[in-house]
């Protein structure tokens, strides 16, 4: 049996093969009424990428954690330039492909079922209007929902014949895109295919936020307020935001090359303790910070978090897959596996931990206002990206690959259940109501059990409660960044112990809002009519995979992160990690050890106790008491609402200045560059006007101009020879 | 004397004032000439200038390509002299004239 | 012969009879461009091509000699004369100005072209240097004094590329056989067999082209050359241009000839099927507003 890490190169080709076959054969497919047909083949081959790396896991760890490297060809040869297609194999891709291929079937196969009704009846689509005014302002709702109106005023929503045929096919094929993307990114040899797949997942991202393009949406909340769900703008705005992280990731990679050489992995890790101190241009830090910026645009990291929310108008699967377990971890991915770069850049690790603890309690505050069910998940992911990088900017490198790990199980479970309350939730859409609004929901706790109790384990694991996943990741973080286990942050100690205590503050968020979710959707009292509203359970298809990764997230902290600091992860991951880490994981139970990070963890699992008890208090039975609490702070709870007024910052200073900008360089280019130009153009016209005399149209004419040609080119021949025969000229 | 002995005692400058010569004659009548057939044999003049170049170097090298060139060049004279003539022929019947600065029918 | 310490060679009778011919050439050259009339312009450049046939002689290629004689001056020149007498022209009258100033300033220019011709053929070369005895700077090749006489070259090996283009005619062999027609021949069907092949092959297109292009063209059917119309293409039914047609073709307009012929071979098509009120054409639709007074 050949080695399976030869056969690397089938994991990306798999799903490659998918999206080629589903994409330019999808036509036939529809018309052949087998749309369920392309779903299932593109299944077939994420599942089959899923056992090959199952597979390649289990090999590299039994190569003891040995560094594989496979080069197909040459991709561009150069000069000095070299880029290759290659793959680079070792205990940190193997996670990473796991949990993308594991992901990504349980996603696959969820999709089945929830995208199968995709193909909506275009009367549906089309009924649906509501009032431009809203009645929030004065705090009194209305009395009923707006009365449908067909094709209302707004135009609203296009009915499209497109989602109704080629909608599942189409999905699926952007779906095995952003699998194969993700893997080229986690698969590659050297930072140029890691940015072609970097580059290709932000594609896949933008095609599958914009799947519903047609739609045009104006959803009314319980206050009247009018949200507009419009997929191809969250589209564009995810896309341009990352276009500034990927912007510094370029920049970040070209100085690797101007400054290595070589962008290999392999080569730039082997060079970098030497190099550092010759850099060329900038320094160690710099470029560090450069790969940083484009692991924040990718993971949704202050300040470039704002459009991970808004992508949620995408299909709830997509929000699953691509913007809870897989590409939004790219950056923490990235960061890891620059670890040796990293490592020598203690002022870039700092920042990277103060960025992450920014963005985790940033994201944790406003989660816990919010009402929309999926941008509370999704504030929840930027949250938990945001402990992924303070892990790795304290230097946890395997914590936080860990908490990645069980991060993609657990949030991929949220927003999977979330998925399923929205199904079931469905006919809140026909009656003009934001069915995402969890103040329309509920009591759906009898309605829907298998969701129900999924989810609750969803947000017990999120919040980190003993013996869940998030537990043994997550406080691994704050206990290692308080102890400073990484070690790397000598200097900055002190950093590593206030960046924990803020952890433990979202800690305490964290279990917060996520409760105050589960409480409003499944408990307290019914918001909706259930003369017209009739939710249902979602079909198996869907909850199984609830089910598998309810599962998970109850055991795969313990299984593989048990005893903390010295599980099976860390033993795994060690090799990947060990020029930079301080000591190896201890092989056995250490108990004095144990005492002590455990102990810091139960302090963390009192915060996350005490955010459940609040919820409880303020959301399990409809009372009084939230209400008084937001009239007691009412800025604050403003600043929440608004999402800390990152939008409106960002309008004010990018989008108004920009367009200021560019009219003060319309009016330069209309007025001087446009000038000289025609000014140009204008003199060329007059003095063609004037030459045009020469052409007469004798022939005689022009054979004379061949003359005097002739003439003078004889005449330069000649005057030397003259000037030479005279003694003039030597 | 044999005829070489002729040669060598002409130099090849000579030759090539005279083809010089010829040729700017040649030149002149083709610019200054209106008549089209007049023009005509200009151009054949400039181009027994140019032959009267060839074999004076094909002698003085002691080659005979010059002399094939020569062949050459009368072949295609005659060619274009063939041809020229009834193009002449041609336009004139269309307008009768000569003056090639009114046959401008393609210039409509 | 010797003047006032500057010697002068005697000329030998080969210059004496180059100065002759070239001088008579430059002559008859000058008169050939110079007469108004193509016919005696035509007798002049015949006399320029002889003595060029002289020179040819003088240069050692006799052959050369009777083909300028026999092609230029026998066949070409005869063209010529053929097709001026055929054609009866004389120049007409000055068209413009532009042609007018040409004229005029081609002669000076030409007369420069002249003197830097002669001032970079004489200064360029050996002329100028008096070290050198006039006849023996030119003829010599260097290459063929390289070789020494000796050592006869192999066959098929020339001594340089420039001297011997062909690559097959060892030095001695062409001293031996130049001014033999023999040689040349051999030249021409060995070295030369592509170039004269597609040389013949240029005769015969331009042989066939001559026919072409003089033949006589197949008048047109016909045409209403003074009033610029074409029956050929007809007009719109019920415009000005149709009604005029149609007087066209009832014979009311003096001086016009109109001559019909069938265009179509056998099927006896009408050739003018826009207008109406010609004979054999098919009644119009009433819808059709009338096409001339004929209708």
């Amino acid at each position: 049996m050949p080695d399976v890490l030869n056969l690397v190169w089938l994991i990306p080709a798999l799903p490659l093969a998918g999206m080629l076959i589903t994409g330019l054969f999808g036509r036939l497919f529809t018309r052949a009424g087998l749309r369920l047909a392309a779903s299932y083949l593109a299944t077939a081959c994420v599942l089959l990428a899923l056992l090959l790396s199952i597979a390649v896991a289990v090999a590299v760890g039994a190569r003891n954690g040995l560094a594989f490297s496979y080069q197909l060809y040459t991709w561009i040869p150069s000069g000095d330039f070299r880029a290759d297609i290659g793959f680079y194999v070792d205990g940190l891709t193997a996670t990473m492909l796991l949990v993308v291929t594991g992901v990504a079937s349980l996603v696959h196969i969820y999709a089945i079922g929830y995208m199968k009704d995709d193909g909506r009846d275009p009367e549906v689509i089309a009924h649906h209007g509501g009032q431009e005014h809203g009645h929030g302002e004065s705090g009194t709702p209305p009395p009923s929902p707006p009365p449908a109106t067909r094709g209302g005023e707004g135009g609203w929503r296009i009915a499209g014949g497109l989602q109704k045929d080629g909608g599942l096919v189409r999905f699926f094929c952007f779906l095995n895109l952003f699998v194969f993307s993700m893997l080229v990114l986690v698969l590659a040899n050297n930072y140029l295919m890691l940015f072609v797949g970097w580059e290709l997942v932000g594609l896949s991202s933008y095609l599958l936020i914009g799947f519903w393009y047609q739609k045009r949406d104006i959803f009314q909340d319980i206050k009247g307020f009018l949200r507009k769900d419009v997929p191809f703008e969250a589209a564009k705005k995810a896309f341009i935001v990352n276009r500034i992280g990927d912007f510094g990731f370029a920049v970040g990679i070209m100085m690797l090359f101007v400054n290595f050489g070589t962008l290999a992995f392999k080569d730039v890790f082997n060079m970098a303790p030497t190099q550092v101190n010759n850099f060329v241009l900038g320094n160690m830090t710099v470029t560090c910070l450069l790969l940083f910026m484009g692991a924040m645009g990718k993971s949704a990291q202050f300040p470039l978090h704002v459009w991970l929310p808004d992508a949620m108008a995408g299909p709830t699967p997509v929000s699953a897959l691509i913007h809870a377990a897989t590409m939004v971890t790219a950056g923490v991915y990235l960061v890891a596996r620059s670890n040796p770069l990293f490592h020598l850049a203690p002022d870039a690790m700092l920042v990277v931990l103060i960025i992450g603890t920014v963005t985790a309690l940033l994201g944790a505050t406003i989660a816990c206002t919010a009402t929309d069910l999926k941008q509370i998940v999704a504030y929840s992911t930027v949250s938990q990206l945001g402990y992924m990088f303070a892990g790795l900017g304290a230097g946890m490198w395997i914590a936080a690959i860990f908490h990645l790990f069980t991060h993609a199980f657990f949030k991929g479970l949220l927003f999977l259940g979330s998925g399923s309350v929205l199904h079931g939730m469905h006919d809140l859409e026909a009656e003009g109501k934001d069915p995402q609004d969890i103040r329309w929901m509920g009591g759906l706790a009898s309605y829907m059990p298998v969701t129900r109790r999924t989810f609750i384990i969803g947000a017990l694991a999120n919040a980190g409660i003993f013996p869940l996943a998030g537990f043994w990741s997550k406080d691994e973080i704050i206990s290692g960044a308080i102890l400073n286990s990484g070690g790397v942050i000598k200097d900055h100690a002190v950093w590593g112990a206030i960046a924990g205590m803020f952890l433990w503050v979202g800690s305490f968020l964290t279990a917060f809002y996520m409760f105050r979710l589960v409480f409003l959707v499944f408990y307290n009292r019914r918001h909706w009519d259930p003369s017209t509203v009739h939710p249902h359970e979602s079909p198996p298809i869907m909850t199984v995979p609830l089910i598998i990764l309810a599962g998970a997230a109850v055991v795969v902290g313990v299984l593989v992160g048990f005893p903390p600091e010295a599980g099976l992860i860390h033993q795994y991951l060690y090799p990947v990690f060990k020029g930079v880490m301080v000591e190896a994981p201890a092989s056995g139970y250490d108990a004095a050890r144990f005492a002590q990070t455990f102990g810091l963890q139960l302090v963390s699992l009192f915060f996350a106790a005490l955010g459940i008890g609040l919820a409880f208090l303020m959301y399990y039975r409809p009372n009084t008491f939230n209400e008084s609490l937001r009239g007691a702070l009412p800025a604050l709870y403003r600043a929440l609402r608004m999402r800390w007024y990152f939008d409106e910052l960002y309008d004010l200073l990018f989008v108004r200045g920009g367009k200021a900008v560019a009219n003060g360089l319309w009016a330069f280019d209309r007025n001087v560059v446009d000038g000289a130009v025609n000014g140009v153009a204008s003199f060329y016209a007059w003095g063609s006007g004037r030459l045009r005399h020469v052409q007469t149209g004798f022939v005689g004419n022009y054979a004379m101009s061949i003359v005097l040609g002739l003439g003078g080119v004889l005449l330069v021949v000649a005057i030397p020879l003259v000037l030479k025969a005279l003694g003039l000229f030597q | 004397m044999t005829s070489s002995d002729m040669v060598a005692q002409v130099p090849l400058e000579w030759y090539l004032l005279v083809s010089g010569i010829l040729f700017a004659i040649g030149m002149t009548g083709v610019l200054t000439r209106r008549n089209v057939l007049v023009i005509f044999m200009s151009v054949e003049l400039m181009m027994n200038a140019v032959n009267i170049t060839l074999v004076a170097f094909g002698t003085a090298l002691n080659s005979l390509a010059g002399q094939a060139f020569v062949v050459f060049v009368v072949t295609v004279a005659a060619a274009e002299a063939a041809v020229g003539l009834a193009i002449i022929m041609a336009l004139v019947r269309h307008k009768p004239t000569v003056d090639p600065a009114e046959m401008e029918l393609m210039k409509e | 012969m010797s003047v006032g310490g500057m010697t002068i060679p005697i000329p030998s009778i080969a210059e004496v009879v180059f100065l002759v011919l070239s001088a008579v050439a430059i002559v008859a050259g000058l008169m050939m461009i110079t007469r108004q009339d193509a016919v005696h312009s035509a007798l002049w450049l015949v006399v320029v091509l002889f003595q060029l046939a002289g020179l040819y002689v003088l240069l050692n290629a006799p052959f050369l000699a009777v083909l300028q004689v026999l092609v230029y001056a026998g066949a070409i020149l005869v063209l010529f004369l053929f097709v001026i007498m055929l054609l009866q022209l004389r120049e007409g009258p000055q068209l413009g100005n532009v042609h007018q100033i040409q004229r005029v300033a081609a002669w000076p220019i030409g007369a420069l072209l002249a003197v830097e011709l002669v001032i970079v053929i004489a200064l360029a070369s050996g002329l100028h240097a008096p070290a050198l005895p006039a006849g023996v700077a030119m003829h010599v090749p260097t290459a063929p004094q390289a070789v020494p006489a000796a050592t006869p070259l192999p066959a098929g090996s020339g001594s340089t590329a420039f001297n011997n283009p062909g690559g097959g005619w060892p030095v001695e062999e062409v001293a031996l056989y130049n001014g033999e027609p023999r040689a040349l021949g051999i030249e021409l069907y060995t070295n030369f067999l592509w170039p004269f092949e597609i040389a013949s092959f240029i005769l015969l297109v331009a042989v066939i082209g001559a026919i072409v292009l003089a033949r006589r063209e197949e008048p047109i059917p016909a045409e209403v050359e003074t009033r610029g119309i074409s029956l050929a293409r007809g007009a719109y039914p019920g415009s000005p241009q149709a009604a005029e047609i149609g007087k066209v073709l009832a014979g009311q307009v003096p001086g016009v000839h109109v001559v019909q012929r069938d265009l179509a071979g056998d099927a006896p098509a009408p050739p003018f099927p826009h207008v109406t009120g010609l004979p054999g054409d098919a009644p119009r639709p009433p819808a059709d507003p009338p096409a001339g007074p004929q209708a």
